[in-house]
């Protein structure tokens, strides 16, 4: 499990917000495949991209992984809609974060229902 | 019943100043979110060691009771508001759709968790959201959520669900609508100098322990305390929390310090008043990254067992007494030069 809620966690990168992610998850983990410095340097640069082409926000959209029947959450750029090489995997409960993978056999399923504006 | 009111839907950071201000502009009123908002005297600290606001955490806000800033920018720019809770569930949800019926576009409080308005990941209670009802078609409500990019609808099930709920800050189907705007381009002079001033009297309030200054240096005495007397789920729970309430929950960042900050330098503006100016700068460029420096420092200290970093709980609680210190001085100030 990740030590983070799925809200702020998932918050934190539709909000790009490096300093936030950097700072709360466990330097212990295994994010995505990678250790805790290779991930967060992964993601300095997809973000540093983004920003590059005037995306601001990360809109996270709902997927499936094959073998799970969890909710995975992708992340899909403002502007491109590419879909980031990231997912996150939610428990059950909606709050807990199981894990941080990347996308593969990851399906889209369904943009959220709505989308936040802050 | 199939009744659309017309009505324009628009963004803001925070639920009750955005509804107010989409309500204010449905009758032709154009004032800012960040104007409401200091009008409204919303910016505070609270902290209430022996009430929860979760399971476990004590509740640790920045902000003014929900519902007192539409209060009191009804008061103070001369709006004939009316607000409305009601015995049970199905009288507020009659109450509801009769003023949709008649045509009147509504504001009301709820559960967020059962409004169901927010993205899935974002499923948690809070029983004092508020939004903008402005329809019904046969079962669903047709609601406008200042938080989201885009209009939606709400079956009836989770409309009642949502505003009459079973916890102690049950809203009791609160709502709330614009009868009268007797001035539509008031002079703001003097709501800005009595938003402005109850601000600072309650921020300084000496007499209350749990709020303003107070508030904050009771905080950082028990944080200081944590790796000793609190368990892992409490300190964790409790910084994620207020983490949350600072940064994200439409606070605009840095606990609705930054949307102060902004009323200030729109209020120096418009009034041309370089005093308020000069604040405004103070708390955008001094203050709210300190209150961002706060959160990063809980996000780093949430992250480890407690009992394993009392050093970084005794900054932290240093963090917060400087803080407390610099907004002491601040709206001391404020307040005189205001005068």
């Amino acid at each position: 499990m990740v030590n983070l809620p799925l809200d702020l966690l998932v918050a934190y990168c539709y909000k790009m917000d490096m300093e936030m992610i950097e700072n709360n998850l466990d330097e212990s983990g295994i994010y995505a495949g990678k250790n805790f410095n290779d991930f967060i340097a992964f993601l300095k640069e997809i973000f540093a991209g983004l920003h590059a082409k005037q995306d601001t926000r990360i809109n996270p959209v709902m997927g499936k992984k094959a073998g799970s029947d969890r909710l995975f959450i992708g992340f899909e750029p403002s502007v491109s809609k590419t879909l980031l090489p990231f997912t996150v995997e939610a428990m059950e409960d909606m709050i807990t974060v199981a894990s941080i993978q990347d996308t593969e056999g990851f399906e889209k399923t369904g943009d959220m229902r709505s989308r936040l504006s802050i | 019943m199939n009744k659309i009111n017309e009505f324009e839907h628009a963004t803001s950071l925070n639920c009750e100043t955005g509804v107010m201000r989409n309500l204010l502009h449905h009758k032709g009123m154009q004032i800012s979110e960040d104007m409401i908002f200091g009008i409204g005297s919303g910016l505070y600290f609270i902290h209430f060691p022996f009430i929860k606001m979760g399971t476990v955490e004590p509740l640790t806000s920045y902000r003014y009771t929900p519902g007192s800033i539409i209060k009191n920018v009804s008061k103070l720019l001369d709006i004939d508001i009316t607000v409305k809770t009601f015995k049970n569930a199905d009288d507020a949800m009659l109450g509801l759709d009769e003023k949709i019926e008649d045509g009147t576009v509504v504001g009301i409080t709820g559960d967020l968790y059962y409004f169901e308005v927010f993205p899935e990941f974002l499923s948690f209670h809070f029983n004092n959201h508020n939004l903008v009802v402005y329809g019904k078609a046969d079962d669903q409500y047709l609601v406008s959520d200042p938080i989201v990019e885009n209009v939606l609808t709400i079956t009836e099930e989770n409309m009642k669900k949502a505003r009459y709920v079973k916890a102690p800050d049950n809203p009791k189907g609160r709502m709330y609508w614009v009868n009268q705007i007797h001035n539509k381009n008031p002079d703001l002079r003097e709501a800005v100098y009595k938003g402005l001033k109850k601000t600072c009297k309650r921020m300084l309030n000496p007499y209350f322990p749990f709020g303003g200054i107070k508030g904050m240096r009771l905080l950082a005495k028990a944080l200081k305390k944590y790796p000793q007397k609190r368990s892992q789920n409490y300190a964790e729970k409790h910084l994620v929390n207020m983490i949350r309430h600072q940064e994200f929950v439409g606070s605009g960042g840095s606990g609705f310090r930054k949307q102060f900050g902004k009323f200030l330098l729109e209020s120096g503006e418009l009034l041309n008043n370089p005093v308020y100016s000069e604040y405004g700068k103070e708390m955008m460029e001094v203050i709210v990254p300190e209150w961002r420096g706060f959160a990063i420092d809980m996000a780093r200290c949430s992250r480890k067992p407690v009992d394993t970093i009392p050093e970084a709980y005794r900054d932290l609680a240093a963090r917060l007494r400087k803080i407390a210190g610099m907004e002491y001085q601040y709206f001391n100030r404020l307040s005189k030069a205001i005068q």
